[in-house]
């Protein structure tokens, strides 16, 4: 199998849309349907005199102590019921660390993220440019690659070659090596990485799942 | 936050990332191939920030985080939001809803917020895991959820303390709400409880994805109960002479809330609406508990009258349906009265 798209059904393919955004509740309707306690000015300011309205309410209790939360709370305690298993320790979620999971790149006064393993070449001397921790500033991908285009060049490998079905042509990898810059490698202008070149057998293994998953699906 | 979408009828996909928020001009959109854990990174530089991804989904799923650099001033890289996309992928939701709605619809934020003593409702659901197909992976027959809690320092830093968690469990598909629940940090005092939670659904890894991933994930913020501390007079206290200058401590004043003083003849009772005492009042619509001190010199105009008086101060929030609530009281005696005792002799010659 040399790429996925094209030992799949055509009826598999599919167009997914993710949305990724910072949730706006501002402009969410259903808050706005509901009642405010004071007029909110255009410049989201609040009606002072209805702010004066509501301090003139009487006073409806006291703050709580420590002692009445805590026997409040113990009451309240959220109860999962058996659908929930135990796990044998705490877990934790998964967390998300750009910076840990990615390639630190400084030019000694900056740096940038890159995919990890989408170093295709560095040179002896510009190993050092390799970081474990950030250095300056974070400046992302497209400046930084234009700002030290001296020691940086790109090359751009197709899926297969990305995925580790294909190697990189030796005569591209020999021309690159032969170079004195860092090498990322992109795709459609984007970093990628460059997965391990995988063994036939792999490869073999790989496209049976897709079968196997492509005819569980029809079923279902 | 919405999640992962669920595509049933695709074993492979090209998607379409959708990025909309306004502040920040600067994002990566990092791919991650759930299978092969094969990165690809697209910056985006538009505030719309929308962008086709040309890599294809793989048969695990892949997942996409956004991540956006602060504003000019700030050059901090932040996590926004992930997805997950992919088949055998299933669907989970959480929803946390407290009674300071107020607070997303101001600040524009999707994260809820409330305070030590306010209750919250937290509903779960989670749909699609493949728990009678024997031939699917591990990973697609349960979920792991999470409630882990991170503690904030004095200054409100968030991320300080780290995550502890304070309950995890295998789920299968189920739909479960609690309500009326508090929160579970665990602080020193229960009414300063100040962090956040975080409720989490994610999958479990195993041989064919070997990453786990987030299907759903609602943190909730918590701020302590407010405090005042009235120094300069104290309770029972007679003042005969000149009046005392007040200050008072307002600490921790919820981030949405009005804050003010009254006074009052007579013993504390609560419940009396008194007279409000100038320049005491503080208004706050922002995104962290506030500090104020505030003095009170020459109020001789708010007891014109010997006797007993009362100070309170009040706290005005969206709990308890905007009443006043009462942080701290004094009362005390004015007692200006001189009595002059003197004897006044004649004599006759």
């Amino acid at each position: 199998m040399k790429n996925f798209t094209t030992t799949l059904p055509r009826q598999l393919l599919a167009l997914a849309a993710v949305s990724l955004s910072l949730a706006s509740i501002a402009t969410d309707a259903s808050a706005q349907d509901r009642k405010l306690p004071f007029r909110v000015k255009k410049d989201g300011s609040v009606n002072y005199d209805d702010l004066k309205k509501l301090a003139r309410q009487a006073p409806s209790r006291d703050s709580i102590t420590d002692d009445e939360l805590a026997a409040i709370k113990a009451k309240h305690v959220i109860k999962y019921d058996s659908l929930f298993k135990p796990t044998d320790e705490d877990m934790s979620p998964p967390r998300v660390d750009l910076y840990a999971d990615s390639i630190i790149l400084s030019d000694g006064v900056n740096h940038t993220l890159l995919p990890k393993r989408s170093l295709v070449f560095i040179p002896e001397k510009f190993q050092r440019r390799v970081v474990e921790a950030p250095v300056g500033k974070l400046i992302l991908w497209p400046t930084f690659k234009n700002i030290n285009s001296s020691w940086l060049r790109v090359q751009d490998v197709s899926l297969p070659i990305a995925k580790g079905e294909e190697p990189l042509a030796d005569g591209i990898r020999r021309q690159l090596e032969s170079g004195f810059q860092v090498v990322v490698s992109t795709y459609k202008n984007s970093p990628i990485s460059v997965m391990p070149l995988k063994e036939p057998s792999e490869l073999e293994g790989e496209e049976n799942n897709l079968r196997k998953a492509g005819t569980r699906l029809s079923r279902r | 936050m919405k999640h992962r979408k669920n595509l049933t009828t695709a074993a492979m996909a090209f998607a379409m990332v959708s990025v909309s928020f306004s502040a920040q001009a600067e994002n990566i959109i990092r791919q991650t191939q759930l299978g092969s854990g094969l990165q690809y990174d697209q910056v985006t530089d538009d505030d719309s920030g929308s962008s086709i991804t040309h890599l294809p989904i793989e048969e695990g799923g892949a997942s996409y985080g956004l991540f956006a650099r602060g504003s000019a001033w700030d050059e901090s890289l932040y996590f926004l939001d992930s997805k997950i996309v992919g088949h055998y992928m299933p669907e989970a939701s959480i929803e946390i809803t407290t009674d300071d709605w107020l607070h997303q619809w101001f600040n524009g934020t999707s994260v809820p917020r409330t305070r030590a003593d306010q209750p919250y409702r937290l509903a779960i659901r989670v749909s699609g895991l493949l728990e009678d197909d024997p031939d699917a992976p591990a990973a697609t027959k349960q979920a792991l959820y999470t409630h882990v809690g991170q503690n904030f320092n004095t200054s409100y830093v968030p991320g300080t303390n780290g995550e502890y968690t304070l309950a995890s469990f295998y789920l299968g598909n189920s739909e479960p709400s609690y309500t009326p629940i508090y929160t579970a940090l665990t602080p020193m005092a229960p009414t300063k409880a100040m962090g956040v939670e975080t409720f989490t659904v994610s999958s479990l890894s195993d041989d064919q994805i070997p990453a786990e991933a987030i299907l759903a994930e609602e943190m909730i913020m918590v701020w302590p109960i407010s405090e005042a501390f009235i120094q300069g007079v104290q309770d029972n206290m007679v003042i005969r002479d000149n009046l005392p200058d007040i200050v008072v401590n307002y600490k921790d004043l919820y981030p949405l809330s009005m804050t003010y003083m009254q006074i009052y003849a007579g013993p504390p009772v609560l419940g009396t609406v008194g007279q409000e005492i100038p320049s005491t009042n503080r208004w706050h619509n922002t995104t962290v508990p506030q500090n104020e001190i505030i003095s009170i010199e020459n109020w001789e105009t708010l007891v014109p009258r010997d006797g007993v008086y009362t100070i309170e101060v009040l706290s005005v929030t969206p709990f308890d349906n905007w009443q006043p609530e009462r942080l701290s009281y004094v009362s005390f005696e004015v007692d200006r009265h001189v009595n002059i005792n003197s004897q006044t002799v004649t004599s006759e010659k």
